[in-house]
C-alpha cells in the first residue's frame, strides 16, 4: 500500500505543479542533451581515430646515394619489422611522375627542374592490431633505425596534435560535465523546494498527526526522481532522433569509407539515465536539508 | 520512568507536569505549572484569553519545547524524547486544533484517512474505519467535499473525527466549541465524551462558560500562565 500511496501523492504533486515541473524537466533535459551531444561527438571522433588503424599507410623516405642492392636489403629489413604487412618501392622517378599527374595543369612548373628533388621511398602498410597508434609509433622508430632510411612519416605531427586536443577536450568535458551536473542538481533542488514551500502547512499537519520524516519525504523523492528520469529520457530521445536523421542524410560512404557513426552505447545511455534519476534524488535531499534549517 | 522529578509517586497519572515554564522571549506564557492528569480523566482547562491554555496543550502535543521543568507523558520525559520517537508518540495523541488545521487540498475523507495512512494502516482497514467515523460525526454525505465548502461546525466535526480515528490514549481539544452555536457545540462535546467513555484521557481547553456549568469534571483555571484554581 505504502508505495502506491507515495506514488499517487508524487503524481498528484507533479500534476498540481505541472508548469514548474515542466520547466525543470525541460532545463534538465537541455543540460543532459548538451552533455549527451558532447559525449556523442567525442565517442565518434575517437572511434574514427581507432577504426582505420588496422591499415596505416606509412611513407619511408630513404637517404640519397643508395644503389639497387641497398634497396633490396632495406626492403627486407622493413618487411621483417614487427606489424609491417607490405612494403613496395617507389623510386624518385615514380614519385615525380605521380606528382606530375596530381598537379595536372600546373605540371609545367616541374619542367624547369634540372634534377629530381624527390627521395626514393618505400610505401609501407602497417597493421597495428591491438597496439594502436603506440604500435605504429614503435614500428616507425624501428624502421628509422634501419641504415639508409631517412625518415618514416605516417602523419604523426597531425596525430600528436589531435591526441593533445583530444585529452584537452576530455578534461574540458569533465569540467563541463561537473558544471552541468551541479546545474541540474540545483534546478531539481529549487523545484522541490518550491513544492515543499507550497505544501508547508500540509507537511506541518502531517508531522502533527504522527508522520515520520520518511513518510513525508518519500513522495518528494519520487517526484525528484521522476523529474530527473523525464529530463534524462527526453534528452536521450532528442539526441537519438537528431543523430539518426543527421547520419542518414550524411554521405558517410564518400567521406569516411568504411567508418560508420555510432550512437552512444546502450550501457552509457542507461548510465546517463541512472545519473539523471540520482540527480533528482540528490536535489531533493538538498532541498530537505534547506527546508529543515528554516 | 523518570525518578528524578516526580514529587509524588502517582502511578495512575498519564500526564504529569513538574514546574513547567514556557517563555516566548521575555513574555512568560506559563510559569511553574504543576499538574497531574489521571488516566481516563476528562479535564477542562480554562482561563481568560492569553492565560496559556493553548501553550500548555502545544507542549503536550510536542509542537513546542519547554523552557523549564519537565513533562512526563505516559511515563516518557518529553525533554529527553529522541527525535525519532516523536512521530510515534504523536500517534497516541489526538488533537483538535483551535483552527481545525484541515488540509485544504484533501477531501474530508482523505483528511481523516491521512492519520491512519501515516501510521501504515492497510487500505481495507482505513476504508472501514473512516466510513465508520464519518457516520459517527454525521458527515458521511460530505466525504468527498473539501474543507472550505464546510460550515464551522462541520469542519470541527471532521477535526474531531481526525483526532479520534487513530484510537489515541490522549485527546487534546483546543476551544473545540469556540465558534459554534449551542447545538453544534453539544454534538462536539458528546463526541469527546464518547471517546472518553471508551477509555481515552481527554483535555479540553475552553473559555466557554456554558460548557463548565453543571459539569462534574475537574476544572483547572489558568491566569497569566499560572494555575490559580483547580477543583470540581
Ligand atoms: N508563538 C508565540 N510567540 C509569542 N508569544 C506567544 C506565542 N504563543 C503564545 N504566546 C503568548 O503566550 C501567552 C499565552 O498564549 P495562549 O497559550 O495562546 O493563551 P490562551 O490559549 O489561553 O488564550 C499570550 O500572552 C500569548 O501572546
Ligand atoms: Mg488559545
Amino acid at each position: 500500500m505504502r508505495p502506491i500511496f507515495y506514488l499517487r501523492q508524487a503524481l498528484d504533486d507533479l500534476w498540481d505543479n505541472k508548469v514548474l515541473h515542466g520547466l525543470a524537466v525541460s532545463t534538465i533535459s537541455l543540460i543532459f542533451l548538451l552533455a549527451g551531444a558532447f559525449a556523442l561527438v567525442f565517442l565518434n571522433v575517437s572511434q574514427l581515430m581507432t577504426v582505420q588503424q588496422d591499415n596505416v599507410r606509412m611513407m619511408v623516405y630513404l637517404k640519397g646515394g643508395l644503389t639497387a642492392p641497398d634497396f633490396g636489403l632495406i626492403q627486407q629489413a622493413i618487411e621483417k619489422t614487427n606489424r609491417v604487412r607490405s612494403a613496395s618501392f617507389v623510386s624518385k622517378a615514380q614519385a615525380l611522375e605521380r606528382l606530375r599527374e596530381s598537379m595536372d595543369h600546373q605540371a609545367g612548373l616541374l619542367e624547369g627542374l634540372s634534377q629530381n628533388p624527390l627521395p626514393d621511398a618505400f610505401e609501407v602498410v602497417v597493421s597495428p592490431g591491438s597496439g594502436g597508434w603506440e604500435g605504429v609509433k614503435m614500428t616507425a622508430a624501428k624502421i628509422e633505425g634501419i641504415s639508409g632510411v631517412d625518415e618514416a612519416n605516417y602523419g604523426q605531427a597531425w596525430l600528436e596534435k589531435f591526441s593533445m586536443v583530444a585529452s584537452l577536450a576530455r578534461m574540458a568535458a569533465m569540467a563541463l560535465g561537473s558544471l552541468l551536473l551541479v546545474a541540474a542538481l540545483s534546478i531539481t533542488a529549487n523545484t522541490i523546494r518550491l513544492v515543499l514551500y507550497n505544501r508547508r502547512d500540509e507537511i506541518r499537519i502531517m508531522e502533527l498527526v504522527g508522520a515520520t520524516n520518511g513518510f513525508i519525504r518519500a513522495s518528494f523523492y519520487i517526484q525528484g526522481m521522476i523529474q530527473g528520469f523525464l529530463g534524462g529520457i527526453v534528452a536521450l530521445a532528442i539526441l537519438a532522433v537528431v543523430f539518426f536523421i543527421l547520419v542518414a542524410g550524411l554521405p558517410t560512404q564518400e567521406l569516411l569509407g568504411r567508418f560508420q557513426f555510432h550512437f552512444i552505447p546502450m550501457g552509457y545511455c542507461l548510465l546517463g539515465l541512472v545519473l539523471s534519476v540520482a540527480v533528482g534524488a540528490a536535489g531533493c535531499h538538498l532541498s530537505f536539508a534547506q527546508f529543515h534549517k528554516e | 520512568m523518570d525518578t528524578q522529578y516526580p514529587e509524588t509517586d502517582n502511578k495512575s497519572a498519564i500526564i504529569r507536569l513538574f514546574h513547567v515554564s514556557k517563555r516566548f522571549g521575555a513574555q512568560a506564557a506559563l510559569t511553574d505549572v504543576n499538574l497531574d492528569v489521571e488516566n481516563n480523566e476528562f479535564l477542562f482547562l480554562t482561563g481568560p484569553s492569553g492565560a496559556g491554555k493553548s501553550t500548555l496543550l502545544k507542549l503536550l502535543y510536542l509542537a513546542d519545547t519547554i523552557s523549564e521543568g519537565q513533562i512526563l507523558l505516559k511515563g516518557m520525559n518529553l525533554s529527553r524524547l529522541p527525535k525519532k520517537r516523536l512521530p510515534f508518540l504523536r500517534r497516541d495523541i489526538g488533537v483538535v486544533f483551535q483552527d481545525y488545521k484541515l488540509i485544504p487540498t484533501r477531501t474530508v475523507y482523505d483528511n481523516i484517512a491521512l492519520v491512519l495512512e501515516v501510521a501504515g494502516a492497510n487500505g481495507k482497514f482505513v476504508k472501514r474505519k473512516v466510513s465508520h467515523l464519518l457516520r459517527t460525526v454525521d458527515m458521511e454525505h460530505k466525504a468527498g467535499a473539501y474543507p472550505q465548502s464546510l460550515s464551522g461546525g462541520e469542519q470541527q466535526r471532521v477535526a474531531v473525527a481526525r483526532a479520534i480515528c487513530g484510537d489515541p490514549d490522549i485527546v487534546l481539544a483546543d476551544e473545540p466549541t469556540g465558534s459554534l452555536d449551542a447545538e453544534s457545540a453539544k454534538v462536539i462535546m458528546d463526541l469527546l465524551s464518547g471517546i472518553h467513555a471508551r477509555g481515552a484521557t481527554v483535555l479540553v481547553a475552553t473559555h466557554d462558560e456554558a460548557l463548565l456549568k453543571n459539569t462534574r469534571r475537574r476544572i483547572v483555571t489558568l491566569k497569566q500562565g499560572c494555575i490559580v484554581d483547580q477543583g470540581f
